[in-house]
């Protein structure tokens, strides 16, 4: 035995400290295994089973009774028909407005951070649709928007019968009342959001460019929207998200994607072919496309927010 | 019997012009008690939505295998896209039963009611003729006698002139009966009736053919003569200002009567739509059995649920039906006649038997090409595409389908 030599006695203890350390790895995995299985059971069930199901039929002429293989056919009448181009720009108008939509709540939530007089009560304003379902929403707008609803009718008090109009009735105002729905519906969300991401500006940062001489716009532009950058990344992927998959609501309550099919989007369509026409598979397939669609542009703006972080 | 009946139930238990009356004030619920009495089956009865979302219930419930044991929903081809569902019903129906029911056709896979096997409903009733319901208190003001009509559509439009002179709306239209009721009443007096509109369905004739063409333009015509937003403005909106004195007519069915009845008293008259031509079948409508009840093939009370739906249609009970003036569709009993105590509805009863009845064009054509009739039709009402292009998106819209 020499000084380099461990007694029989420090090497045991180091085996079962090492075999402590492995059984407590092993039951953290084991508990974490544990925490997640019931979840992640649900979320194949829910979710993976659904859009594998969905898939699968996107290859039949399924009518939710019986399904023939059909293979890529469903595929080619989307993009051979042309409706699938129609519907979708529904939703590209809708991907337009949300700079307009971000610049409309980073403003809002400046006003409001700015502690204008009486910004409390516009903060509660602003946030009360937000606490509405886009369904509400969309009867409220519709309402006011009938062809003797309230909007004709007070534009008739004041002496500007001419401008009345059946809004909903006509493709280039019904898209504008939808667009002034969503942008109701979202602006409490975003000026929300935006004041978290305003409450870590520091306020030296804007304190010294007024002293600088920068008036309200230009610390708008050259120091809040840039350093609000990963908010409206995030911003604007939940709202991409949002546009592309879930106007069904707004658009089926407020104009059921009339006049003539020129408001509607794909959800809406998927609806209208599964449901209305017993299409289930060409739905499926459509389906299908709206996740590609979904999961290229999210991709793309995470990658984007990877980049603003970095 | 396994639990209470399910009747996913297309009748109306609410009324939005007497908020006292409750649902059990309504025929179908009495009725269903009388039957609950008499064989001691419960009836559980939950109402359907009234328009087309009423196939998203049944469809989504049918593929689900949770459907109702039996429904009351539109007939034709809207309740065909769920034939798989359907159980066939010639197996309870004896030749005598069935003769005593007037519509079967509308409820046959085909049309064809001689093929038994393939009638998967029962029908119900008839919505008899699409007509004008007018207020001949304000047509007499501008010199227009309705009690004339049907005239031709040249007469018919002076009419409207002259009531327009008086500073009334001649027409309220809503976003049903401007397409479904008017314009399909045109298309089929211009095609010929229900064979040309199958053509039209199958493609052995087009929907830019001159006659068609003809018929929509002047439909397109008749846009100066009623309210603005009638594609955007529900029906029983439309109707209120008829009933406020605001337009002299609507174009509507026997359901509306009642009430119809009730707001103007001997004011109310009706009148049909005027030949769109000289050459189209004189005083053709649309209407005739637009409803059906139907069984779920997975039902585990079939029987149950074909003897109730014998009971609702029995001689007394539809007495009964026509006695409570309860919105929902005229008798179709071929062994009852005169049976309303309402002379108009007996009125619309005798045309709705005449042979110038055109079934429903929007049961008959495919749901894909309904709906693009719909959509085009509003843009085409809305003055955004010309008739032309209207009726050449419908012919590629149905040679797509084939």
């Amino acid at each position: 035995m020499n000084a380099l030599t461990v007694p029989p006695t420090a090497v045991a203890s180091a085996t079962v400290q090492r075999r402590r350390r492995r059984l407590r790895a092993r039951r953290a995995a084991l508990v974490g295994w544990l925490s997640c299985t019931p979840a992640a059971i649900v979320i194949l069930v829910l979710v993976w089973f659904g859009v594998a199901s969905t898939i699968q039929h996107s290859f039949t002429n399924w009518n939710g009774f019986s399904a023939d293989w059909v293979g890529m056919k469903n595929y080619v009448d989307i993009f051979a028909s042309g409706d699938f181009f129609e519907r979708f720009r529904t939703n590209l108008v809708f991907l337009a407005s949300l700079p307009v939509l971000l610049v409309f709540c980073v403003s809002v939530a400046v006003v409001i951070y700015d502690h204008i007089p009486g910004w409390r009560f516009f903060r509660s304003v602003y946030y009360i649709p937000t606490v509405l379902s886009s369904a509400v929403v969309g009867m409220i707008v519709a309402v006011l928007f009938a062809p003797r609803g309230a909007i004709n009718t007070f534009l008739g008090r004041v002496g500007l019968e001419s401008l009345a109009q059946d809004w909903l009735g006509r493709t280039d105002t019904a898209l504008g009342v939808l667009l002034m729905a969503f942008f109701w519906q979202s602006l409490g969300q975003g000026v929300l959001v935006f004041l978290a991401g305003l409450s870590t500006i520091s306020p030296e940062i804007i304190e010294a460019a007024s002293v600088d001489g920068a008036g309200w716009w230009r610390r708008l532009f050259t120091i809040l929207l840039p350093l609000l950058a990963p908010t409206s990344a995030y911003f604007l992927l939940t709202n991409v998200v949002y546009v592309l998959v879930d106007l069904f609501s707004l658009v089926y309550v407020t104009t059921q994607g009339g006049p003539g099919g020129t408001t509607t989007p794909v959800d809406y369509t998927i609806y209208l072919k599964a449901f209305q026409e017993g299409n289930l598979g060409a739905a499926s397939a459509l389906s299908v496309v709206l996740l590609v669609i979904v999961f290229a542009c999210s991709w793309f703006q995470l990658r984007l927010i990877d980049r603003i972080g970095e | 019997m396994s639990g209470p009946l399910v009747f996913w139930s297309g009748y109306s238990t609410s009324d939005s012009n007497n908020k006292s009356k409750k649902p059990q004030d309504f025929w179908i619920s009495q009725a269903t008690a009388r039957f609950t009495q008499k064989t001691g089956i419960q009836v559980k009865m939950e109402t359907l939505p009234g328009d087309a979302t009423m196939f998203t219930k049944i469809r989504t419930a049918a593929i689900a295998g949770k459907g109702p044991d039996l429904a009351s929903v539109w007939s034709g081809s809207y309740m065909l896209s769920i034939k798989e569902a359907l159980e066939p019903m010639a197996p309870y129906f004896s030749d005598d039963e069935r003769s005593k029911l007037s519509g079967w056709a509308a409820v046959t896979d085909g049309f064809d009611p001689t093929q038994k096997d393939k009638i998967l409903g029962v029908p119900n009733g008839s919505d008899g003729p699409m007509i004008c319901l007018c207020n001949n208190t304000l047509m007499s003001k501008a010199g227009v006698d309705p009690t004339q009509w049907p005239v031709s559509y040249d007469e018919w439009m002076g009419d409207l002139d002259k009531i327009k002179a008086t500073g009334v709306m001649p027409l309220s239209l809503g976003d049903a009966s401007f397409i479904y009721y008017l314009y399909n009443t045109w298309l089929a007096q211009a095609v010929g009736g229900s064979v040309g509109i199958g053509q039209l369905a199958t493609g052995a004739r087009n929907f830019s053919d001159p006659e068609v063409l003809d018929a929509t333009n002047k439909w397109l015509a008749v846009r100066p003569y009623a309210f603005n937003g009638a594609p955007t403005t529900k029906d029983g909106q439309a109707v209120q200002q008829l009933y406020t004195g605001k337009a002299s007519m609507v174009v509507g069915g026997a359901t509306s009567i009642g009430e119809f009845r009730k707001q103007l008293g001997d004011a109310a008259v009706v009148a049909k739509l005027p030949d769109i031509s000289s050459s189209v079948p004189h005083g053709m409508t649309v209407g005739g059995t637009g409803v059906g009840f139907i069984v779920s093939k997975t039902s585990k009370n079939k029987q149950a649920a074909v003897d109730y739906i014998k009971f609702l249609l029995s001689a007394d009970e539809q007495q009964a039906f026509a006695n409570s003036l309860d919105p929902g569709p005229l008798a179709g009993r071929t062994d009852m006649s005169d049976v309303y105590k309402e002379p108009l509805l007996n009125q619309l009863q005798k045309w709705g038997s005449e042979d110038t009845v055109a079934f429903w064009p929007d049961n008959t054509l495919q749901a894909d090409l309904v709906n693009e009739l719909a959509n085009q039709a509003q843009l085409a009402w809305g003055g955004q595409i010309s008739a032309t292009e209207f009726l050449s998106r419908l012919d590629k819209k149905r040679d797509t389908l084939k």
